[in-house]
């Protein structure tokens, strides 16, 4: 009964009445022995059963929405009826209308008939590709609605869903959203016609309506302004039009930050803006600051507008002037991805030089690494920056931290600007190139897309087998699978580096020794940052060589420490 | 006949039941923790200030798990409690490795990554965020 009471169906208490007459059609025959006493008892759990469970996995009916049928020559009157060159502009990306199913609806709010079509974006710049950057506020998506008006001809809308980001639930990015569906739906949701101006707005909490605006409809003598069906008070405001410029992006903390770049007029005109009865429109992206993501985006309105009168605000996403394949990125320049899933935008410094150099002509080992990590389609993304003094949680110094993937999937590494002060340009290299090995070693133990391949599953097992026989050492699994794994990898990528980016550096330390850094000069650098953990794999070097790698690593610190003078 | 009705009977329930545990598998798992010293060392990061806790028996590690303060949340309901004393002391998380007892603070990592943490103090219960650190 409480289950009962707890859902809100329309025809809840309808499948209660169907419920209990039948349960007592059942209860009033009379049974003639053992047998149909307990043959009654099986059917009166089965009813209930079977009534409970179709009133938990069928309430999603909208009471405000009626179902009037389908009928598939309506698509393409629907579809003649919609001009694909006047309506682009409803949603401001590149789209086209999935007419193929055109289901007749009628919504109690609008006394009117519609229908509800899904789009399909043409262009990789997309609102599904925004949502992904996206850590907090509202993920934005899109639908045509088509109202049958007085006339019985169609006007076109553009439904704009802002679905409030649960990062508990990432399934919400790609679910799909309806106007006639709400049931679960948390956010708003708004209808603008054609003229960009906001028509209608519904917010909702999971499903059960907080604010809510009517439609405002056409009048029928075409005045050019909107009536509302509620009577409302309506000022004529001289306004003026604007576009105002941000710059958006992402922080070292994974906010999106807003910077008002700056406003152009665009023009005068005359609006009737007519106050609504519930209090205006909720406070979200109408707020004056609060634009959708990465990128440049314009924000139309007029001077009016304030939290107090924000009918007429706007923000309309600007379609990239970039060619196809290519995004906006916060400065306004064409770059070929919306953000690089290596993202070192928090590198400042000799550091951030180092890596630049790295990443761009580090060799095929640093490229393959890295590979993994770069792209729209990475399961997991680097964030690398620098931090002045770096602290462990048990209170040492540290040259480089690199943090387990937190809840995006995101990598953060951190490299202290004041330890790579004073190390050479070389060490740095090194130093950077430790901490992404450190990535990958992550991705590799938490992978959830290649968890079959077996190169991971190889690596994996290869990973447990050093934890399982060097738990007892002090040094870490993740450092003694580096020493056995990847040193002479380093190695190798160090040295190339060495040669054909840091050249000056590289010419000087020939000149100066006589002959070019050896193979065990880079293999020294490589072993720092691990030998001081004790690893086995070090302690495995026979006593020669380590003597030999303790005297040449001696010339690391002498090596020229600026970036660029080493070049 | 009464095979027939066993049937559709048992069928019923087996149909309730999975649409029940196909809602839930998109929730991920919130536990709760109560703040004891015993286990857990509280401090600041010295220089970007935010709290953070760990497990004292991961001081003496290189590298090291711990939580960090993300919200305060007076909405979540507390329910129970994990019992961070068999939590630590079980066999996924103190490994048996030749003979002797091994606390594994990367196994607690991945325990705690796939859950939602709360921990609950006398008059407040704040969001955790799991972090692994290596350096």
């Amino acid at each position: 009964m409480l289950i009962l009471n707890s859902c809100n169906c329309s025809y809840t208490k309808t499948l209660w009445f169907i419920l209990t007459k039948t349960t007592n059609i059942f209860i009033n025959f009379k049974p003639n022995g053992m047998k149909e006493q307990k043959l009654k008892n099986y059917l009166r759990v089965g009813i209930l059963t079977l009534a409970l469970s179709f009133l938990l996995t069928n309430c999603e009916k909208d009471d405000n929405q009626t179902l009037l049928g389908e009928n598939n020559s309506d698509s393409e009157f629907i579809q003649n009826a919609f001009n694909q060159i006047d309506h682009n502009n409803l949603i401001p990306y590149d789209y086209t209308v999935d007419w193929s199913n055109s289901t007749k609806l009628y919504s109690n709010e609008f006394n009117k008939s519609y229908y509800e079509f899904p789009i399909n974006y043409i262009s990789s710049f997309n609102p599904i590709a925004l949502n992904k950057l996206k850590q907090k506020g509202f993920y934005n998506k899109y639908k045509i609605i088509a109202i049958e008006n007085d006339d019985n001809q169609l006007d076109f809308y553009a439904i704009k869903f802002y679905q409030k980001i649960d990062i508990s639930d990432k399934s919400i990015i790609d679910s799909d959203v309806s106007f006639t569906n709400t049931e679960s739906f948390s956010g708003i949701i708004q209808l603008i016609d054609i003229g960009n101006n906001i028509v209608y707005t519904k917010k909702l909490d999971n499903g059960k309506v907080t604010e809510y605006s009517p439609i405002k409809q056409k009048k029928k003598s075409s005045s050019g302004t909107f009536a509302r069906l509620d009577e409302p008070d309506c000022v004529v405001y001289t306004t003026t039009y604007y576009v105002e410029y941000y710059n958006i992006y992402i922080d070292d903390y994974d906010n999106i930050l807003y910077e008002y770049a700056g406003r152009q007029i665009t023009g005068y005109g005359s609006e009737t803006i007519c106050s609504t009865t519930s209090g205006g429109f909720p406070d979200t992206e109408m707020d004056s600051y609060s634009p959708n993501g990465e990128g440049i985006y314009k924000k139309i309105g007029n001077k009016y507008d304030t939290k107090d009168n924000p009918e007429l605000a706007f923000i309309s996403e600007e379609i990239s002037n970039c060619p196809d394949g290519y995004f906006p990125d916060a400065n306004g320049n064409c770059v070929d991805s919306l953000y690089d899933k290596i993202d070192a935008s928090g590198l400042t410094g000799k550091e951030k030089c180092i890596d630049n150099l790295l990443t761009e002509n580090g060799n095929d080992f640093i490229q393959s690494l890295l590979n993994n990590f770069d792209g729209d389609d990475s399961e997991f993304d680097i964030i690398i920056k620098s931090a002045s003094e770096l602290i462990s949680p048990s209170g040492g110094n540290d040259k480089g931290q690199t943090h387990s993937p937190n809840s995006n999937n995101e990598i953060i590494i951190e490299i202290s600007s004041s330890s790579v002060s004073s190390m050479s340009a070389i060490e740095t290299a090194k130093t950077i190139l430790h901490e992404y090995i450190h990535a990958d070693i992550y991705r590799k133990l938490l992978t959830e897309e290649d968890k079959t391949n077996p190169e991971i599953l190889n690596f994996q097992d290869t990973y447990n087998k050093y934890k399982e026989q060097f738990k007892d050492e002090l040094a870490t699994t993740a450092h003694q699978t580096m020493g056995y794994l990847y040193v002479n990898s380093m190695r190798d990528a160090l040295k190339a580096f060495h040669k054909n980016v840091l050249k000056s550096d590289y010419e000087k330390y020939t000149n100066y020794n006589g002959h070019e850094p050896t193979d065990l000069f880079y293999e020294a650098l490589a072993w720092r940052g691990l030998k001081e953990h004790n690893v086995e794999a070090y302690k495995d070097i026979d006593l020669d060589k380590i003597e030999q790698l303790e005297t040449v690593e001696l010339d690391i610190d002498v090596l020229t420490k600026d970036c660029n003078n080493a070049q | 006949m009464r095979n027939k009705i066993k049937i559709v009977f048992l069928t019923l329930i087996t149909l309730c039941l999975f649409s029940k545990i196909q809602a839930q598998t998109n929730i991920k798992d919130t536990i709760f923790i109560k703040y004891d010293k015993t286990f857990l060392i509280k401090k600041i990061h010295p220089i970007e200030k935010y709290t953070y806790y760990y497990f004292k028996e991961d001081v003496n590690s290189e590298d090291a798990f711990y939580l960090i303060e993300k919200s305060l949340n007076k909405k979540v309901r507390t329910k129970s409690y994990i019992n961070l004393k068999k939590l630590l002391n079980s066999k996924e998380i103190r490994k048996c490795i030749k003979g002797k007892k091994v606390f594994d603070d990367w196994e607690l990592a991945k325990y705690f990554n796939k859950k939602t943490v709360f921990l609950v103090k006398k008059d407040s219960i704040i969001e955790l965020e799991p972090n692994y650190l290596t350096n």
